[in-house]
């Protein structure tokens, strides 16, 4: 395009048209407002909800299970007809793992004037990004993971995962019925939720079950070469090893653990979950790990979500992933029927009050502790093939 | 009208953001200096703004001068510590400032947040605010490209011996224009992190440094234009490539790749090729004026990466 | 302390496979190529996909890196250095032409690499290593032959290039190009045995870190580029031996760090160096006096 065009300054003027052009046409593109003040009319024939979340990238497997999961609760609601006659309508964006994509996504969608909720990302830097923008365009946005400060910073900011760090203690009385005393730690200090786990939960234990660090390592998320603090973790003789990675950094840690020659046992936390021991083959046996979520759990509401979960995607087991995107969506459900409005403002009481009860969901009986979800932990372990209960 | 651009607010500002990262690196590279220290900066008024704003409530444009002013004074020590470096070691060096200022602030604590950075930096700062400040980086820029300035800029790069023959401060071009880089890019960082409330370790890793030099090797590394082309075709082709999901990385690379090879001055050198075989046709069928051997444009008419110029009309071998 | 020993060992010689195939290039025909890591990774992603569904044993799946990388590295010799060598008769301008054109070629098979594995560490067929054990150390036959590769091969490259034709040859070309090619050197058919060899070596190191860690992810290649800078810069350029003696510094300070303290200043190791030792001696701890670029 550009080597049609003869002189400097008109391609300066031809760059910065098409530039307004394409933000001009871009905006014309939206759609109106379904979600405006009718609360006098009730609910609308549809609602709207947007997805922000990773559909690409690194955190893929994890976003997209949370859409899936999501795609199952609006299918079960609109089939249901849980809002008599209203429909649930998601409108899925990619945000590829970066904030600004994630922030971007988040403002177009809240100027279109569309939406009613915002399904908030997994990364907890794309959610800090989103946070703000949400709060002050006073649309509720409901996040699935985001471990980590900063992201529920107000009113309209909820968040539909536990987070690991406030149940985790589950796993030290087990520990402690199995007689350990001493533990070494190994974490990616690049991720807040295992910093709080291996800096603040951990610590505790000494006092609460008898168990003491005796080694702590830190690895960045990056880290393929885990020989090095092994070798130290080892020279401090622990009963048991924590381990917290990212995605399958679990299968090569074990690899190279087993082959270091420790024959303890091992525990760690969900993010070993979703088949990322698998690649460590016979040496992953036997990791276990405390989760909000599992699929095998004969709890009414779980089993029904796996059902439901494996009509549309048969042959599959749930993880938490889409567990969380599950009952986010319920939450949102469940919240505009007590707010009979889909206007966001009274979206907003209504996810307040649903939480003030506390419902049934994927992942069992859920309880809130203000906008933030607390679940009931079980104890799953690694054994092969799938999570299995733990003995 | 205010919603539309509510919509797009974000992919402007970040356009602007990356017109200026792109900038940050233009400016010494216009001048035959590989620095990299750009990038670095722009971790640093990145941080530099976050912290002022959370700590001491600073509203956002001190914010910004204060991380432009830090930059500048670590341009200034980097420019005298790497002044007897070249070419790609200077590039390496350069991008080694980044990469440590990564770890530290990855390792600083309470203070930068640690590898989860900070968040929650609202300041107030419009579009229009950032629009007025880019336009007066890109005036300043633009004014450097032409006359007496300019073509001192453009001998440091093609010749620095005759240069210095010629009367040019040789050295005083390379320190201004690296430290000029490093200002720019910590104003880059700076309204970064303003714009999305809050900046990570991760923020200005070696993506940023292919981000960058892809702008500017796709728009034109000669010119204030290339570096608005290659900040607006960045900055929207990945919403316009969406369909491709993963696969947006493949072609970025293949057109980083081929751009290098043979386009090696971006879109706007092609252009420029482009008007000057159509005025030589022209030039052909008029006679010979006294002016028709010079070079038409205002900038001195020498390629960047190809080495070109004084060289080519000699016909060096090899 | 004798584990860790090993692990430096081992470390070293994966690092020195990878950055002598680069020195090389440097040195002869002045090219950094940024796209030697996503070579290294990029062969043991190939190693991966034939292993694991053919269930090839240690020898072949080497190999077959090796052969990928050597493959690449060629490919890329004609798609991009030699036009832009043709294309550029100043050599400051060339280096950075293809040094962007080789960061373009690494995020294209970066790009790749992640897609088809989600950025997921990615292996080869599993198979049974063999463990001696000697003075209560346990050490696997793979740590072995990755210690005697690295150690032999350089030692080899490095007699290669002070006696053979080919190795002076190299060396011509990279002090006095001019020179070189009155005297009857084909730079293009060098330049690209050259490139070759280095592609191999960066194949072969992809496949033994492959199998020494278990997996590598798609992101290793561009960090060992970095590190192998380090190394050379630090060792001095154009020399092999400074290469040895630049990746067992880089070894040895970076295996510290990983002991004695938490572990995640890492990184800062390469870029710490590459930064002192380019202020206080640009040309190396072995390199010629002779600055090689104004």
């Amino acid at each position: 395009m550009f080597s049609n065009v003869k002189s400097a300054p008109l391609r300066a003027v031809i760059s910065v048209a098409t530039l307004m052009l394409a933000v001009v046409l871009a905006g014309c593109g939206s759609g109106v407002s379904d979600s405006g003040n009718d609360a006098a009319a009730g609910l609308p024939p549809t609602v709207n909800l947007l997805s922000v979340r990773d559909e690409t990238g690194v955190t893929a497997y994890a976003g997209l299970g949370a859409v899936r999961g999501s795609e199952v609760a609006i299918d079960e609601i609109n089939s249901s007809g849980f809002l008599g006659e209203t429909k649930l309508v998601m409108d899925r964006k990619d945000a590829a793992g970066t904030a600004q994509t994630a922030a971007s996504l988040a403002s177009e969608g809240i100027a279109s004037g569309r939406y009613s909720a915002i399904l908030g990302p997994i990364l907890a830097v794309e959610s800090r990004a989103i946070a703000p923008i949400a709060e002050k365009a006073k649309i509720p946005v409901v996040f699935t993971q985001s471990n980590s400060e900063g992201v529920l910073i107000g009113e309209f900011t909820f968040r539909a995962t536990a987070p690991f760090p406030k149940y985790y203690d589950v796993m030290g009385e087990r520990l402690k019925r199995q007689g350990v005393t001493s533990i070494g730690v190994l974490f990616d200090a690049q991720t807040a939720s295992y910093v709080e786990t291996a800096t603040k939960v951990l610590p505790e234990w000494e006092r609460k079950f008898g168990i003491r660090i005796v080694v702590s390592k830190e690895v960045q998320s990056n880290t393929q070469d885990f020989t090095a603090p092994i070798s130290s973790l080892l020279a401090a003789r622990p009963d048991a090893v924590a381990v917290y990675l990212l995605g399958a950094q679990h299968g090569t840690f074990m690899k190279q653990l087993r082959q270091a020659g420790f024959t303890g046992p091992v525990f760690s936390a969900n993010g070993a979950g979703n088949g990322n021991l698998a690649g460590a083959g016979p040496d992953g046996v036997g990791v276990s790990w405390p989760t909000a979520f599992d699929p095998s759990s004969d709890e009414a509401s779980t089993r029904s979500f796996v059902a439901a979960y494996q009509k549309m995607f048969p042959g599959k087991t749930p993880n938490i992933y889409e567990a969380e995107g599950y009952d986010a969506v319920w939450w949102i459900a469940r919240a505009l029927k007590e707010a009979g409005s889909a206007d966001p403002v009274a979206l907003q009481r209504g996810l307040v009050a649903v939480a003030a009860t506390g419902f049934e969901g994927a992942q069992g009986v859920l309880r809130f502790e203000g906008n933030d979800l607390r679940a009931t932990p079980k104890v799953v372990q690694w054994d092969g093939t799938a999570e299995v209960p733990a003995p | 009208m205010s919603g539309v651009l509510g919509a797009n607010s974000v992919l402007v500002q970040a356009m602007l953001v990356n017109l200026l990262l792109a900038l940050s690196l233009q400016i010494p590279l216009r001048s035959g200096v590989f620095s990299f220290a750009g990038l670095g900066s722009y971790g640093l008024g990145a941080y530099t703004a976050a912290i002022v704003v959370l700590r001491f409530d600073h509203p956002a444009l001190l914010a910004l001068a204060e991380g432009v002013l830090l930059s500048g004074l670590v341009g200034v020590l980097l420019a005298r510590l790497l002044r007897r470096l070249n070419g790609l070691y200077l590039g390496m060096a350069s991008i080694a400032y980044g990469g440590i200022l990564a770890v530290v602030v990855a390792n600083g604590g309470a203070l930068t947040g640690g590898a989860e950075g900070l968040y929650g930096v609202v300041a107030d700062l419009g579009l229009t605010e950032i629009t007025v400040i880019v336009l007066l980086v890109v005036v300043a820029v633009a004014l450097s490209e032409r006359g007496r300035t300019g073509r001192a800029v453009a001998a440091v790069r093609e010749d620095p011996e005759l240069a210095a023959a010629m009367g040019v401060d040789v050295a005083r071009v390379r320190f201004v224009v690296l430290v000029a880089g490093c200002m720019v890019g910590g104003l880059a960082g700076g309204i970064n992190a303003i714009m999305l409330t809050n900046v990570a370790p991760t923020d200005f890793g070696f993506h940023l440094a292919v981000l960058g030099l892809t702008m500017i090797i796709v728009g034109g590394a000669r010119t204030w234009l290339g570096a608005l082309v290659g900040a607006a075709i960045f900055t929207w082709l990945p919403i316009a490539l969406q369909a491709l999901g993963d696969w947006r990385t493949v072609v970025y690379g293949c057109l980083v790749a081929a751009v290098a090879v043979w386009a090696p001055h971006g879109l706007i050198g092609l252009a420029g090729q482009a008007v000057r075989a159509v005025r030589r046709s022209a030039s052909r069928r008029k006679p010979p004026g006294p002016g028709a051997g010079r070079a038409p444009t205002g900038a001195a008419e020498v390629d960047l990466l190809a080495g070109e110029g004084v060289g080519a009309s000699v016909g060096r071998p090899m | 302390m004798a584990h860790d020993l090993l692990n430096l060992l081992v470390l070293w010689s994966v690092y020195l496979l990878f950055a002598l195939g680069m020195s090389v290039v440097w040195g002869s025909i002045g090219v950094l190529n940024f796209a030697h890591g996503a070579t290294f990774m990029f062969s043991a992603f190939t190693g991966h996909l034939i292993s694991t569904r053919l269930d090839l044993g240690v020898v072949p799946t080497v190999l077959l890196c090796l052969l990928v990388g050597a493959g690449l590295a060629v490919v890329a010799h004609f798609l991009i250095v030699e036009p832009v060598l043709r294309a550029t008769p100043n050599v400051a301008a060339a280096e950075l032409r293809v040094l962007i054109a080789s960061i373009g070629v690494a995020a294209v098979l970066l790009a790749i690499a992640q897609t088809a594995t989600r950025s997921a560490p990615f292996g080869f067929a599993p198979v049974a290593v063999p463990l001696i054990e000697v003075a209560g150390v346990r050490i696997s036959l793979i740590q072995l032959l990755i210690i005697a590769l690295g150690l032999g091969v350089s030692l080899g490259v490095a007699v290669l290039m002070r006696t053979s034709r080919f190795g002076i040859a190299l060396r011509g070309i990279g002090l006095d190009p001019e020179t070189a090619s009155l005297m009857g050197v084909d730079r293009t058919r060098l330049a690209a045995a050259v490139m070759g060899v280095a592609g191999a070596l960066a194949g072969l190191a992809g496949a033994l870190l492959t199998y020494h860690l278990g997996s590598i992810v798609p992101e290793t290649g561009d960090l060992m580029v970095i590190k192998a800078f380090a190394a050379i810069v630090l060792g001095g350029l154009g020399n092999v031996y400074g290469v040895i003696l630049g990746t067992f510094v880089l070894a040895v300070a970076e295996t510290a760090v990983l002991t004695y303290t938490p572990g995640t200043w890492v990184d800062a190791v390469s870029f710490g160096l590459i930064l002192l030792v380019l202020l206080v001696r640009p040309h190396g701890l072995l390199g010629r006096a002779e600055v090689r670029r104004t």
